[in-house]
């Protein structure tokens, strides 16, 4: 449970040094996309090859599989 | 510092496949990367991966995504049974198939084998608020082929500040085991050697998710997916241990898996650089639940330092519960009726996996980009004989644009 408690205090903790700026919303002109449009700003992680190794690690070792999108392939792994 | 050029792009920014996500502008067409990665159980399986991949912009509202895999995958693998004290040792008249136990290795299985993989996907924007991407996969091994397709639409608000995704896909899979091209009367003893033949499964899958941009620095998505398998879900090599009270094991059988599954997964995923950084933050949460009585929670944490123009360090945090399948049994007992299914496949077990990593990237030359990484992922099983998995991951990764 201790690993998992400070699993959830490192979490917390990044996520209230930005909490304000997470959620405040504003409508976001063509020009100020420059951000968002980032390589490192893709959804979880940007980095495809890295998001491939660990999907396959984690259907391969786990009991759950998908929620994340749809399309990859299959594996026997054992 | 962004030039004009990049900025009149950005406005005209186009959607990716797998839920929406914003691409970033390519002032370069292509992108080649390869990557190498080491994966590596303590005393048990280990895995070398080489990737290669291309992607390109074929036209203004086309693009083209190419990914080929290699796996060599050796080592030893539980394989549900005891871990030997006092083993029956079997072998059949041939002198092939039953099992031979000395020592531990009852309770592991050898294997060496190789594993081609091969990946494309195409993004087509129809309108600039409506696009299409399709995904083909294939997998084959030689114990295992599979064959899956995908086609996901996008549809975008004016403002692009809003995305809705809907999906579909499907898989065909054929699995055997090596050699014998077959597979076990399920629930089977082992010693009588009975088999069928290859197993086969299909799958498919449906995706609704929706993208919101909260502000410059924020995105959110959600994902809601679900999944049904029908066909041979059982492991041709897994077998479970009927023992007495001293869990010694009197008898040895095949696994049996229900011939049905239906998994439903529910996603959240944040991407937000620090205002007043260049640092960025990935949170994500995934919830998983299915009709074996798995659930699952899953938490993943990336934060990117930005140190300077060229190097970003990246530490990484997953944590990963799941509950056990219904019928995952240790062990059968002996004198009790063979249950409907049963297996003692660890990865059906109540499990955690923690991982803690660590990633450098660096910009190098003009386009390139240089990753490297390291991950220690520890599992640990509540009923298993195996109790723990302990596992190393390099990679090292080389993208360049052109």
């Amino acid at each position: 449970m201790t690993k998992v408690t400070a699993l959830f205090a490192i979490i917390f903790v990044a996520s209230s040094i930005s909490a304000c700026s997470v959620f405040k919303y504003e409508k976001v002109k063509a020009w100020q996309k420059g951000v968002l449009a980032k390589d490192e700003m893709q959804l979880r992680g940007g980095d495809e090859m890295e998001i491939y190794v660990d999907d396959h690690i984690y259907f391969s070792k786990e009991g759950s599989t998908g929620g994340y999108g749809i399309g990859a392939g299959g594996c026997g792994c054992n | 510092m962004i030039c004009l050029r990049k900025q009149l792009a950005l406005a005209t920014i186009s959607l990716l496949s797998t839920g929406a996500s914003y691409a970033e502008y390519e002032e370069n067409n292509w992108k080649v990367d390869s990557s190498l990665a080491n994966y590596t159980e303590e005393d048990r399986v280990s895995v070398t991966k080489i990737m290669a991949s291309v992607n390109g912009n074929v036209s203004e509202t086309d693009n083209v995504s190419v990914r080929a895999t290699h796996d060599t995958m050796t080592g030893a693998t539980p394989t549900g049974a005891v871990q030997a004290n006092s083993v029956v040792t079997i072998t059949n008249p041939s002198g092939g198939g039953g099992f031979d136990a000395t020592g531990g290795s009852a309770a592991l299985a050898p294997f060496n084998d190789n594993r081609l993989g091969l990946d494309i996907s195409w993004k087509h924007d129809h309108t600039r608020q409506i696009s299409t991407a399709y995904t083909a996969a294939v997998s084959i091994e030689s114990d295992y082929r599979s064959y899956g397709a995908s086609t996901t639409l996008n549809y975008s608000t004016n403002s692009k500040a809003t995305t809705f995704s809907v999906g579909v896909g499907g898989t065909a899979d054929t699995i055997y085991r090596v050699g014998g091209a077959n597979t076990p009367q399920p629930l089977s003893n082992v010693q009588d050697q009975i088999f069928f033949d290859e197993g086969e499964r299909a799958t498919l899958d449906w995706l609704l998710g929706v993208t919101q941009v909260l502000n410059r620095y924020t995105t959110l998505q959600f994902n809601y997916t679900q999944s049904a398998s029908k066909g041979y879900l059982t492991d041709p090599y897994k077998m479970l241990s009927s023992t007495d009270s001293n869990e010694i094991e009197l008898n040895r059988f095949f696994e049996k898996r229900p011939d049905s599954r239906a998994r439903t997964a529910a996603s959240l995923v944040l991407a937000h650089q620090i205002p007043e950084r260049e640092d960025i933050l990935h949170l994500s949460y995934r919830f998983y639940d299915d009709d074996w009585d798995i659930k699952s929670h899953t938490v993943d944490l990336r934060y990117l330092f930005k140190l300077g123009n060229y190097v970003t360090l990246g530490p990484h945090l997953r944590y990963y519960q799941q509950t056990a399948a219904y019928f995952f049994r240790r062990t059968l007992n002996t004198g009790e009726p063979l249950p409907s299914f049963a297996s003692a496949d660890y990865r059906l077990d109540d499990m955690t996996t923690q991982t803690v990593g660590l990633g450098i990237t660096v910009r190098i030359f003009q386009g390139g980009l240089l990753r490297a990484r390291f991950e220690q992922i520890n599992q640990e099983f509540e009923q298993a004989f195996f109790s723990e998995n302990n596992i190393q991951l390099y990679q090292i990764s080389y993208q360049h644009k052109f």
